[in-house]
């Protein structure tokens, strides 16, 4: 059992990252963007480009996954989603918007990347073991660096201006700009904020699994599920949310065969909203 | 002659709607006017126009020898103007602290000494300082969003309706508050109200309107005096 919940928490603190970031962006845009894990795929061919193919060290790789896939995200939001956001209003279109980019994103990828599926070398060698249970050291820094970037960025969001202005802009938009703030930059910036924590989780995980184009649509999914059953909206929601998927894919993946564990995820998620519609965290929606 | 805010002209739409109709007014640096008359007159529709929240159909808009309409709403707070908008929209979810800390978001020096001065106008504000602004009295939140706006050491604050939902007694201490920040800070107030009493007594100009166009304007203690604004506004 320990083995099961030690393995949750190398996929929970990285499925964190991955809903932190579309919670952000969800909170600030009211848009979901279903794009996430193709982004998420992008920042793991970054780092494999950045480590292997031009041989330079893996944090350097890490760094760039969030800068190139941040920087992605910014060029989003100000050509797709502002545009189509200022002429409509009906949410359903950025929903269509969001979806048509992660089909665009993913068969550029096919196209720039190929269909190879792709890995880096072990970025620490060595087992770790704790309680009888074992885990490659390499896990146990992908713990550690993705915890140290959720602590970051709740510190981020918590504590600086820019942060607290996020925060009032998911509040209330007008007022936030009544406080002298440019919503403009603002958002760009928080879209890309968003988007680079899933750069970030996709270049995280290249270290444990191996990337290739089509990873990102169940990523995706797995997003959403994580946003539904923490609160969407709610950033503590998010990391709850990412911790509960990690522990039931673990613990799934222990008890079940393979095939069946999404099945049996997505019935209790099912069942959880008819219960809780708005979940663990979450206020109700509007 | 050019006053140190004004107003030529203004007319604001919305689709097909005339919610403003040609409006001129001004305001001398540091002094306090009132725009009074019934709701739908369109004395919210000023003052988003002057904060750039909503883009003027017509006219101009001056403040400090600059013209303000076309601006983006950041651009005209960074040149010292604030407003209390109606309905006060605090951060509901945020402290009553970093609501505070919001309005001074363009500033880099001076807050947390500001900050202070807020807090000892406003005791009751330090007594829910870490408290969401959301869990606040009416009256509570109308201070934290005229401290909010004071935050940003604005030389002309826009009120919307600081009196709208609040008990009497608050709506006496705000009124205490507004007149003495225009007393001892020299800042300038535009204040928007249905509450006629409350806003000819502090001002000493004011401005009638009704659907859209000024109907009388003059010194505030005259058109108290005034037998139709009394009729009309002041309930006999």
């Amino acid at each position: 059992m320990t083995q099961v919940l030690l393995n949750a928490l190398v996929v929970g603190t990285t499925y964190a990252l991955i809903a932190l970031g579309i919670t952000i962006i969800f909170s600030i845009m009211k848009v979901v963007n279903f794009a996430h894990g193709q982004l998420y795929m992008i920042g793991g061919f970054v780092v494999y480009y950045f480590n292997v193919v031009f041989g330079l060290p893996f944090w350097f790789g890490l760094l760039m996954s969030f800068l190139i896939v941040g920087a992605l995200g910014v060029v989003m939001e100000l050509f797709l989603f502002r545009p189509v956001m200022l002429r409509v209003k009906r949410e359903e279109v950025t929903m269509l918007l969001a979806m048509g980019t992660a089909v665009f994103l993913e068969s550029l990828a096919l196209i720039v990347f190929g269909e190879k599926q792709r890995g880096v070398p072990p970025i620490a060698t060595g087992i770790f073991e704790l309680f009888g249970a074992r885990l490659p050291t390499g896990r146990v820094v992908v713990i550690f660096i993705a915890a140290a970037l959720i602590i970051a960025l709740m510190a981020f969001i918590g504590y600086t201006k820019t942060g607290r202005a996020l925060r009032a802009m998911a509040q209330d938009r007008e007022a936030t700009a009544l406080q002298g703030v440019n919503l403009k930059w603002l958002s760009a910036m928080g879209f890309g904020l968003g988007t680079g924590l899933a750069g970030l989780a996709g270049g995280l995980l290249v270290a444990i699994f191996a990337v290739h184009t089509g990873a990102g649509t169940a990523v995706s999914i797995k997003a959403f599920l994580m946003i539904m059953i923490g609160g969407a909206g709610v950033l503590s929601g998010a990391i709850l949310g990412g911790f509960v998927l990690g522990v039931l894919e673990s613990v799934g993946y222990a008890l079940l065969p393979g095939s069946m564990t999404f099945l049996v995820i997505f019935l209790i998620v099912i069942g959880f909203l008819i219960v809780r519609p708005n979940g663990i965290m979450g206020k109700p929606w509007g | 002659m050019t006053a140190h805010f004004s107003i030529r002209d203004l007319s604001v739409r919305y689709g097909m709607v005339t919610a403003v109709k040609g409006i001129s007014l001004e305001a001398a640096k540091g002094q306090i006017i009132s725009l009074i008359g019934a709701n739908g007159a369109g004395k919210t529709s000023i003052l988003r126009a002057v904060t750039g929240l909503t883009q003027p159909a017509g006219g101009e808009i001056w403040f400090d020898g600059e013209r303000l309409d076309g601006k983006g709403t950041d651009q005209i707070v960074a040149r010292g103007l604030a407003m209390v908008p109606e309905g006060r929209r605090i951060f509901p979810f945020m402290s009553v602290k970093d609501n505070l800390l919001m309005g001074a978001y363009r500033r880099k020096s001076g807050v947390a000494s500001d900050l202070d001065g807020i807090l000892t106008r406003f005791p009751r504000l330090k007594e829910r300082f870490k408290q969401q602004a959301g869990s606040l009295s009416g009256g509570e939140q109308q201070m934290v969003a005229i401290g909010r706006a004071l935050m940003s050491k604005p030389r002309l604050l826009l009120l919307d309706e600081p009196s709208l939902g609040i008990a009497p007694i608050i709506v006496r201490e705000i009124a205490r508050f507004i007149a003495s920040i225009n007393r001892d800070d020299g800042v300038g107030v535009i204040l928007v109200e249905q509450n006629s009493r409350m806003a000819l007594k502090l001002s000493s100009y004011s401005y009638v309107l009704e659907t859209g166009k000024i109907a009388l304007e003059g010194a505030s203690s005259e058109l108290a005096e005034n037998d139709d604004v009394r009729r009309a506004y002041l309930g006999g």
